[in-house]
């Protein structure tokens, strides 16, 4: 099994506020990694250094055993893809101008685009509809559908993505959340910051859950998901069992008023 | 292919509007039958003077085309953000020096400098959209009101004439400036739209620009010195000519869409085509006294940038 990220003793810090301390973390080929835990527990840097997005400080990744620094980002961008939580435009764009442009690692300055890729994504995305039309007329979770189109227009064997589902409504959670499994089946490694645990259950073959930016807990969604270790690192009390119909993981949080009449 | 041809229309038009029309109007049958002297005002001066209009025009516009996007600002051109005002400073302090030959030199150095300060301060103070239009604004204002202080410590009368034309004036810029403003401008417009697709990429997100394997600081760099170059060129011909690096972008966006490939070369048409018509009509409306081009550019260019925010201010 090929290792596509091995992370040894990362840390990093924004001036003098440490945010991430002494990460060590293996991602293997094939799989769906789901990143977990509080708002501000470094979940966001750490997705970003492994983006390139920031500049690693401290530690040593290896990039299918490729010393990650030496590897430049237009080759990197051929490999790796990366959506962010939020994209804010300055101009409206034609949906489908916005599409072709995850083709620039492999076209550059010069190269010429070809539109097939663009059909056949926006086929099997059903989002043939849109092409024609401004991205700002769409809906949030229209939008999230044409920028994970824009990533698989990119064609990368991985993809990292920062809360892809948050602000959605629950069709268009799972909509998202299906789309990166189909994704995944076909052989793609995806690793995802997710709020909602229970998604997260449901989707992930591994779990890593970081707590003020270190990971406490690494591992099978059921044994990163046990009240203990969530009760411990989210500051709550919750309700986990695992549910029959899906044999999934469910967590519920479990409101401080009626804790009490318990 | 409609709107194409339209644009193309348009800048046939304004060349016809400014070479045929001034303080004397040609129709086209005397324009073969015309007398040596009227021969050498239309080719010494009036031509001349419409490539300028022309050259100044789209050079604005293709520059506040890409600090647009590279800036992620709708407001940014070389005048808000004050790197013209910057340009007519260090223009001032040349011509004060005594170096009339590199004007464009001086010119370029004091753009770099209004640039560069303007950057800084927008990182450290972590300003927004509309605060650093603000800062370049007052930055302008300050630079402009050096330019007049300088004028006015100056005993010479000879040295205020020259410097006047940095308030926006068409009509006393050097035809060596010219010849190699309009090469270095057009090299610009060639690189800018190559660029294009990394103009794209930057407007909509940097974080997502690095992934897509853009190098964002060299090619935002690479940009910033290439638009004050095209501004302090602009500026050493004809003052500074406010607004035009602003609202022929919008402009052209809402005709072509926002794909860089297309704003950038249909800046330069429309842009150029644009001031060549407000310097025609700043010769020819109380001919044969000459108004300031920038008087015309200012108003069309304030109800614009006025219409402009009522109407699209949801993108910032």
């Amino acid at each position: 099994m090929v290792k596509i990220f091995e992370v040894k003793d990362l840390s990093f810090s924004y001036g003098k506020n440490k945010v991430l301390k002494d990460i060590c973390l293996e991602i293997v080929d094939g799989e769906f990694v789901g990143i977990v835990g509080p708002n501000g527990s470094g979940k966001t840097t750490f997705l970003k250094i492994l983006a390139k997005i920031l500049n690693l400080e401290k530690g040593i990744i290896f990039y299918k055993g490729r010393d990650f620094r030496k590897i430049n980002i237009i080759d990197y961008a051929k490999e790796v893809a990366y959506l962010p939580s939020e994209i804010k435009f300055t101009f409206d764009m034609k949906v489908r101008n916005f599409l072709l442009l995850g083709r620039y690692p492999f076209l550059g300055r010069f190269g010429k685009e070809k539109e097939e890729i663009l059909y056949e994504v926006s086929e099997s995305l059903n989002i043939k509809k849109y092409l024609e039309k401004n991205i700002m007329e769409l809906s949030e979770g229209e939008r999230q559908r044409i920028y994970i189109a824009q990533i698989i227009i990119q064609n990368t064997g991985t993809i990292l993505l920062d809360e892809p589902t948050s602000h959605l409504d629950i069709g268009y959670q799972f909509g998202i959340m299906d789309i990166l499994k189909e994704l995944n089946k076909k052989g793609i490694t995806v690793v995802s910051i997710l709020h909602d645990l229970n998604l997260a259950a449901c989707y992930c073959s591994k779990l890593v859950l970081f707590k003020e930016g270190e990971i406490y807990k690494a591992g099978k969604p059921e044994e990163v998901l046990t009240y203990q270790n969530i009760e411990e690192v989210y500051n709550t009390k919750v309700l986990v069992y695992k549910n029959p119909f899906t044999d999934k993981i469910n967590v519920f949080g479990i409101p401080s008023y009626i804790l009490k009449k318990i | 292919m409609k709107k194409i041809i339209f644009i193309f229309l348009f800048f046939i038009f304004s060349i016809y509007f400014g070479v045929f029309f001034g303080s004397k109007i040609y129709t086209i049958k005397e324009i073969f039958n015309l007398s040596e002297i009227e021969k050498t005002i239309l080719l010494k001066i009036r031509i001349p003077r419409v490539i300028c209009a022309f050259i100044v025009g789209a050079g604005l516009s293709i520059s506040g085309a890409v600090l647009q996007s590279v800036l992620k600002n709708p407001l940014a051109e070389s005048y808000t953000l004050g790197i013209s005002g910057g340009a007519s400073l260090g223009i001032t302090i040349g011509i004060m020096i005594g170096s009339l030959n590199s004007i464009p030199f001086f010119a370029f150095l004091g753009a770099i400098l209004v640039l560069f300060l303007i950057l800084t301060i927008s990182i450290v103070k972590k300003l927004s959209t509309t605060s650093i239009i603000l800062a370049g604004i007052s930055l302008n204002f300050i630079c402009s009101s050096l330019v007049l202080f300088l004028i006015s410590i100056s005993n010479y009368n000879r040295f205020y004439s020259t410097v006047l034309f940095l308030f926006g004036d068409l009509s006393s810029f050097s035809n060596r400036i010219l010849i190699y403003s309009s090469i270095l401008i057009f090299l610009s417009l060639i690189y800018f739209i190559f660029s294009g697709r990394v103009y794209d990429i930057l407007s909509i997100d940097e974080e997502k620009a690095k992934t897509l394997g853009v190098k964002v600081n060299i090619e935002k760099n690479l940009t910033y010195l290439i638009a004050c170059l095209i501004s302090s060129l602009c500026v050493s011909l004809s003052g500074i000519i406010g607004f035009v690096g602003l609202i022929i972008p919008h402009i052209v966006r809402a005709i072509t869409g926002s794909i860089h490939k297309k704003v950038i070369p249909f800046s330069f048409l429309i842009g150029g085509s644009f001031l060549v018509i407000c310097d025609t009509i700043s010769r020819t409306v109380i001919s044969p006294v000459e108004i300031p081009v920038g008087v015309i550019t200012g108003f069309f260019g304030g109800i614009f940038f006025l219409s402009l925010l009522l109407k699209a201010e949801r993108i910032w």
